[in-house]
């Protein structure tokens, strides 16, 4: 191997393009002008090392990424836990958002979001909130009350979903048809997807996202949760047959859910029937137990639980407090009659949901508390760039079945009118913010291809000078040779590419072969210089072994340059 | 006695997650290496790290030799790495939750000055080869097998940043 070879193997190898060679290492070992070179390109790489940026890893950083990742792994301890947990996580898990499916929940730290301010964060479009705190990427965001979300799964959804929060209610709309697709598992959403919670407030919830549904969703879809139980339900608009896409489990998951589920409602009634026996305060009879549900029917609506699978096949959690609903029951217990009331009217709303029936019609759930009023008036007055009927229809929802007083009622109208002129407003920002997206987004392809012509030039520069040493070595050449070698090199390669481009093969064999004369001379000057170098450098030293031996070489070296030479 | 790496991955997978703690604390500074080299907030870092290792875990089943959690999970910091360097491009980051400006770094030794601001310079997808290269001794085929680049491409951003980082070591001398 001779040393221009060795140099460009190191370059390689500082690239890491190279393959072990023990060709290269043995000529190393014995060639003092390439192991400084080895010497200086190591240098380099230790340099590159020394100055990246400091990567101190914060304290606590491993606990919390245990308190995101808490909870055994895989199907088996998730079957697991599901059959040594017979609560009503069971039936709370049933939440079918399925643009929600795109979050995914772990706990975060250290990010300050308040809540009303837009906070942009890569890759995700809802990013963190702890509380009462909630981000959104490319929506809006207000204060959300019970709502408690995390963090988001890594995005597969591109551009437009926005999600707001409204005391208690979560909405969530994509907006941009053309770009917006979601891939989870078995969920895809199309454009003009439109999803919306409502939460009972009660109590901290995890949203999450189901696999399992299937199909597509148009038009809009309304989500009810209701403090430990979600319904599903059709809103206004939405089509029969497009809703129970929506909505049905896999086909072969559904029977055996609602078998569950129904076996969990009466679980749940046979509870609340032993409260009413031992409390003894109960103002009204609990309801007779539904009687068995009916044989599910693929394509009927159904309430699901299951565990959110990312685009990447990746399980991003799926966790649902069940403090709350123990909670009720044990404000049911001490007679708070508003917890009484809540429970039955959830026990209701699954033994309908269970059966197949359309949901209750509302009733007055119950007065809006202070807190939930000062949300939801807080939320109206931060909704922003998302679509305003919308956005009406998701306050409309929220406040449906609670009482207000009149002048409670005329505040909310107001709130919810600059809410709408807000939204207005922050639309056509956006749009003008999307444009100058756009156009720098193209300003920067153009720049990413100049940079790759220059970059392939960079490259073709490389193979003729890789080296410094290899260049100053090529000047000394050029100012030494009596006959011009270079110059003659460079005459027959321009006669080269000329009788390529005319065709001619006769002075292209010509060529080539002049040529490969010439380099064979040009590669023996090289090395000779390189080993003069090499045996100046050791007479400096005082190495006499060692300018013994690149003396010798040295005299091999100039015989084969002569040879070629003649 | 340490416990291998290799020990650790199958009782995370018997379904004890205690033992995933002790694999974050091992590889926590390599993560972060890799990570830091692409995201230019410090709180951002500590996002895409939790990210990395929230997937790791999520995906541990996957793993196809739990001895190599290391290279598994450098991989998956590399790839959210390079997400997060995708969106940050196709994002500009709004100003409403920028950190305050970072204070001036310390002074470097005078012999990795020069390098060091070469360093600097580089675009965040090109630090990120490097810091995969030298922190991590990734061969440029497995830097793009991981990120999904060409070898050519990742030879080539690799060949100019060296050829930067030899221009700063040449003009500071040995």
């Amino acid at each position: 191997m001779k040393c221009e070879d060795v140099r460009a193997w190191l370059v390689r190898d500082l690239d890491g393009f190279a393959e072990p060679s023990a060709e290269a290492v043995a000529h190393l070992e014995r060639c003092p002008a390439c192991a400084a070179e080895a010497e200086r390109l190591q240098r380099l790489a230790d340099a590159a090392r020394e100055a990246l940026p400091a990567a101190d890893v914060p304290s606590g950083f491993a606990d919390r990424v245990m308190a995101s990742v808490a909870g055994p792994l895989g199907d088996e301890a998730l079957e697991r836990a599901s059959r040594t947990r017979p609560r009503w996580m069971l039936l709370a898990l049933v939440v079918v958002l399925a643009p929600v499916a795109a979050l995914a929940f772990f706990p975060r730290s250290g990010v300050d979001v308040r809540g009303t301010r837009l906070v942009e964060r890569e890759g995700a479009w809802v990013a963190a909130a702890s509380g009462d705190e909630f981000a959104l990427e490319t929506g809006w965001f207000v204060d959300a009350g019970p709502v408690r979300v995390t963090a988001l799964a890594p995005s597969r959804l591109r551009g437009g979903a926005a999600l707001s929060l409204l005391a208690g209610s979560v909405a969530l709309e994509s907006r941009a048809p053309a770009v917006v697709e979601t891939r989870l598992g078995a969920i895809r959403l199309l454009g003009n997807t439109r999803c919306l919670a409502i939460l009972a407030g009660e109590e901290d919830l995890e949203m999450v996202g189901l696999d399992g549904i299937r199909g597509s969703m148009r038009a809009a879809l309304a989500v009810a949760v209701l403090a430990g139980g979600a319904t599903v339900a059709n809103a206004q608009g939405a089509e029969p047959a497009r809703e129970r896409e929506a909505v049905v489990a896999r086909p072969d998951e559904a029977p055996r859910l609602m078998e569950e589920i129904a076996k969990r409602l009466h679980e749940i009634e046979d509870r609340l029937a032993r409260l009413e026996q031992e409390g003894a305060r109960w103002p009204t009879p609990v309801a007779t137990p539904a009687p068995p549900p009916p044989p599910a029917v693929p394509g009927q609506r159904a309430v699901l639980r299951g565990r959110v699978v990312g685009a990447d096949g990746e399980e991003v959690g799926l966790k649902r407090r069940d403090s709350g609903m123990e909670e009720m029951l044990e404000r049911a217990r001490r007679g708070d009659e508003h917890a009484r009331e809540h429970l039955r009217a959830v026990a209701e709303e699954i033994r309908r949901a269970v059966n197949g029936e359309p949901p209750s019609a509302p009733k007055p759930r119950h007065a809006v508390t202070a807190n939930e009023y000062r949300l939801a008036m807080q939320g109206l007055a931060n909704a922003s760039a998302t679509g305003a009927a919308q956005v009406r229809e998701a306050a409309l929802q929220a406040l449906r079945g609670v009482e207000l007083s009149q002048e409670d009622r005329a505040k909310f109208d107001k709130a919810l009118s600059d809410a709408l002129a807000a939204i207005e407003a922050r639309r056509r920002e956006l749009s003008a913010v999307e444009m100058q997206r756009m156009m720098v987004g193209q300003r920067l392809d153009a720049l990413e291809a100049e940079v790759a012509e220059a970059n392939a030039q960079l490259d073709a520069a490389s193979l003729l000078a890789t080296t410094r040493p290899e260049m100053e070595l090529r000047g000394e050449l050029t100012r030494r040779a009596p006959d011009k070698l270079l110059d003659r090199i460079a005459q027959l390669e321009d006669h080269l590419a000329e009788a390529k481009r005319l065709g001619d093969e006769g002075a292209v064999e010509a060529a080539r072969g002049a040529l490969a004369g010439l380099y064979r001379v040009r590669s023996a000057r090289l090395r000779v210089a390189e080993l003069r170098a090499a045996l100046e450098a050791a007479e400096r030293a005082g190495e006499e072994r060692k300018a013994d031996e690149v003396r010798r070489m040295l005299k091999l070296e100039e015989e084969e340059l002569a040879r070629q030479e003649k | 006695m340490r416990i291998d790496d290799s020990s650790l991955v199958r009782a995370v997978l018997r379904g004890d997650p205690e033992p995933f703690r002790e694999l974050v604390e091992r590889h926590a500074a390599a993560v972060f290496r890799v990570v830091r080299s692409a995201a230019s907030q410090a709180h951002d870092a500590d996002d895409l790290a939790q990210e990395v290792f929230a997937a790791a875990y999520r995906a541990l089943a996957k793993i196809k030799d739990p001895a190599r959690f290391r290279p598994y999970v450098l991989s998956i910091a590399a790839r959210k790495s390079a997400d997060h360097l995708r969106r940050r491009r196709a994002r500009p980051s709004l100003p409403l939750l920028e950190e305050p400006p970072a204070p001036p770094p310390p002074p470097r030794a005078s012999l990795l000055d020069a390098v060091a601001d070469a360093v600097d310079a580089l675009p965040p997808e090109t630090r990120l080869l490097v810091a995969l290269r030298h922190h991590e001794g990734l061969s440029c085929l497995r830097i793009a097998e991981v990120l999904g680049l060409t070898p050519s491409a990742v030879y080539t951003r690799l060949s100019r940043a060296h050829a930067a980082l030899r221009r700063a070591l040449e003009v500071r001398g040995p």
